[in-house]
């Protein structure tokens, strides 16, 4: 859930929640509670978990989680903090997300802004292919057609200057009063696509297809002889001639194993325990594939990195990459070009980029890691930049070499 | 009260479990007997291949209910499991949560880590017991003094969990996380977990979250199995921790505990 602090976030999500019975009663009540005593009409966000500070001042801190069910299927909805200094909790709250949620205002003055285009920049950064736009306080606009019309436009120009070429859908809603949240609104005839939760309910029924890729599984630890480790792409079947990669080692899986069972295969997400024929010293870490489709094991590597918070990165600068494979030092070689992502400014061969800059850039790590394009494989095209034990950086793999 | 996918969530935090095993040098689990601590119990020993490879250490207040102690007993010798205790003592009559669960067990749990060297502590929090809980991260850091900085927490990206942080005297890893209390039920259903007997309704009466005799009071409830509790939980309107008298004294106590190392 993206957009500018105060354009409705949290009270959406507790529009969702309170529609779908996914609270409590004891919870409704608390939260009617708690907005007469602060003097305020119902305010539905107060259904969403929040610190004290949170519901007094109005605006989320920290990012918040919430469920909500509809028919059989469970949505995580996550609420990340609107104002630009929390951009490392939106990035922890939104980074495992298949789809975002863009709230923007229709009420007079409010409008896009600076946070919205930081939100939509970080998340088409994280790898998330899919934006809804919610078109929030249609209400307060009148439920004028003409005015959504040319709002739409905006935030279409907007979007696409984020890096997001595909049309979005445009929903015209009102977190307060319930229009095409859950229920087709009246209030808007002249609107003939679905509502908010129709449009959620479409993207969760989709398959991410991660069976269907090659296999992929990070050797995690090893037990007295056993291996195991997420597969994160593919199926690990029992007879398989495997390969690990950087060790280069071959070998065939001998026994996939859970807790007091033996398993014919390990699909993507299963958590797998096996046993190979062959010496498991200085597997861990290593990834394991088929042997006729080997990863990528690199060192040269073109980036795209967000600078967070505090931090600046340098070209020349060294730094300690960290991926899913592992972690190894590294030298930024060049900046090749930077973004600001609150004001699109950009500018060309620059010599650092800092905080909401974007860079793209070309790292040179010291040892090969298994590294792929973030479009072909994200678990293995993203990583994070680390000074000491603080998080510079977060990028995706645009290029390997 | 919205159950999830079962399969999914023992995923989630098996992976949660190995990774704190691959990445702390010395791990530790806090088990109170409960439900939720036990079941991380029971995923740990799926994790591993049936051995827990780290103790289990239980703050005991001397106060817990003797069914606990009879249960703890019970499931140390059927699970071999390594345990800790260590007493927390109770100074006054003050049985507020700061003062009793607050000050006492936290300093109980301190001398266990610092008597042990314990880099690593697993607790078995959920983010839907209380909206403070809400906002923690799987590996989440506590300062010297264990106290919880929720107002500047580490960037948690893609389920890459960092175990280094500068300045932090343990880290504490929570691989139920993303549980619901039904999830957890279930999953005592499914794989036929032993829990304590004062879960199980007798006389009208049960209790849903289990403190210690002084700060916990059951709740209405006909329910005196596994099953009847999981149909329960499905249509109730009442919080679960709405017994627990830390949670309510005081709006926000909990925000307080949780900043001050309460787990």
């Amino acid at each position: 859930m993206l957009g500018h602090q105060d354009h409705g976030k949290s009270t959406l999500i507790g529009r969702l929640l309170y529609e779908t019975k996914s609270v409590t009663a004891e919870r409704i009540r608390e939260a009617r509670e708690m907005s007469e005593k602060l003097g305020l009409e119902m305010e539905y966000c107060f259904l969403l978990d929040a610190f004290q500070e949170e519901r007094e001042g109005g605006y989320t801190l920290d990012t918040t989680r919430a469920q909500l069910r509809h028919g059989n299927t469970i949505f995580e909805l996550v609420d990340v903090p609107g104002h630009k200094e929390f951009i490392k909790n939106m990035l922890s709250g939104a980074s495992n997300a298949s789809a975002a949620i863009l709230v923007a205002s229709m009420k007079p003055g409010e409008g896009l802004q600076d946070e919205t285009r930081l939100h939509v920049s970080m998340a088409r950064l994280l790898g998330i292919k899919r934006v809804i736009v919610a078109v929030n306080k249609v209400d307060l606009a009148g439920f004028n057609e003409k005015k959504f019309n040319v709002f739409a436009e905006e935030l279409r120009e907007f979007l696409k200057a984020a890096g997001y070429d595909e049309e979005p859908l445009f929903i015209p809603v009102s977190a307060k009063l319930g229009d095409n949240v859950s229920r087709k609104s009246g209030n808007t005839p002249w609107y003939g696509g679905p509502t908010l939760l129709e449009e959620l309910a479409k993207i969760a029924a989709e398959d991410k297809g991660l069976d269907k890729m090659h296999l992929r599984l990070p050797v995690q630890d090893v037990y007295g002889g056993v291996l195991v480790g997420r597969v994160e792409a593919g199926v690990l079947r029992k007879g398989d001639e495997v390969l690990f990669t950087p060790s280069g080692r071959k070998a065939k899986v001998t026994r996939i194993i859970e807790f007091g069972k033996e398993l014919g295969e390990a699909r993507a997400g299963n958590n797998a325990g096996f046993e190979v024929a062959t010496d498991t010293t200085g597997l861990l870490d290593n990834v394991c594939s088929h042997v006729d489709n080997p990863p990528r094991l690199t060192s040269k590597i073109k980036a795209k990195a967000f600078c967070i918070a505090g931090h600046s990165i340098s070209k020349g600068e060294a730094l300690l990459f960290k991926c899913r494979n592992g972690e190894t030092r590294t030298r930024v070689t060049q900046i090749t070009h930077k973004k600001d992502c609150r004001l699109f400014d950009e500018a060309d061969s620059p010599e650092k980029i800092v905080e909401y800059e974007l860079g793209e850039m070309n790292l040179e790590n010291e040892d090969a890691l298994v590294l792929e394009r973030f479009e072909d494989f994200p678990q293995f095209g993203r990583f994070v930049l680390l000074k000491g034990n603080a998080v510079a950086g977060v990028g995706t793999v645009e290029e390997t070499y | 009260m919205i159950a999830q996918d079962l399969d999914k969530l023992e995923e989630e935090s098996v992976y949660v479990l190995r990774e704190a095993k691959k990445r702390f040098k010395k791990l530790c689990c806090l088990w109170s007997m409960g439900k939720d601590s036990t079941v991380t119990v029971a995923l740990s020993r799926k994790a591993f291949f049936g051995k827990v490879p780290y103790p289990l250490v239980y703050i005991n207040n001397g106060i817990d209910f003797q069914q606990t102690y009879d249960y703890r007993d019970k499931m140390v010798k059927d699970w071999g499991l390594e345990l800790i205790e260590e007493r927390s003592i109770i100074k006054d009559d003050d049985i507020s949560g700061v003062s009793c669960c607050g000050a006492n067990k936290t300093e109980a749990l301190m001398r266990v880590l610092d008597e042990h060297g314990f880099d690593g502590v697993i607790v078995s929090i959920r983010r839907d017991e209380h909206g403070i809980r809400s906002k923690e991260r799987v590996f989440s850091p506590r300062d010297q003094e264990f106290r919880w900085n929720y107002k500047d927490q580490p960037a948690e990206m893609w389920g890459e969990y960092t175990s280094k942080f500068d300045g932090s005297s343990h880290v504490r890893i929570h691989p139920l996380l993303h549980w619901n209390e039904i999830d957890a039920w279930r999953y005592v259903q499914r794989e036929k977990i032993p829990v304590n007997p004062l879960y199980f309704a007798k006389n009208g009466k049960r209790y849903r979250s289990l403190g210690c005799t002084k700060c916990t009071v059951a709740v209405d409830s006909d329910a005196d199995s596994v099953d009847k509790i999981i149909e329960e939980l499905k249509t109730t309107q009442v919080e679960e921790r709405s017994g627990r008298a830390q949670d309510k004294e005081k709006e926000h106590v909990m925000q307080r505990l949780r900043a001050l190392g309460y787990m």
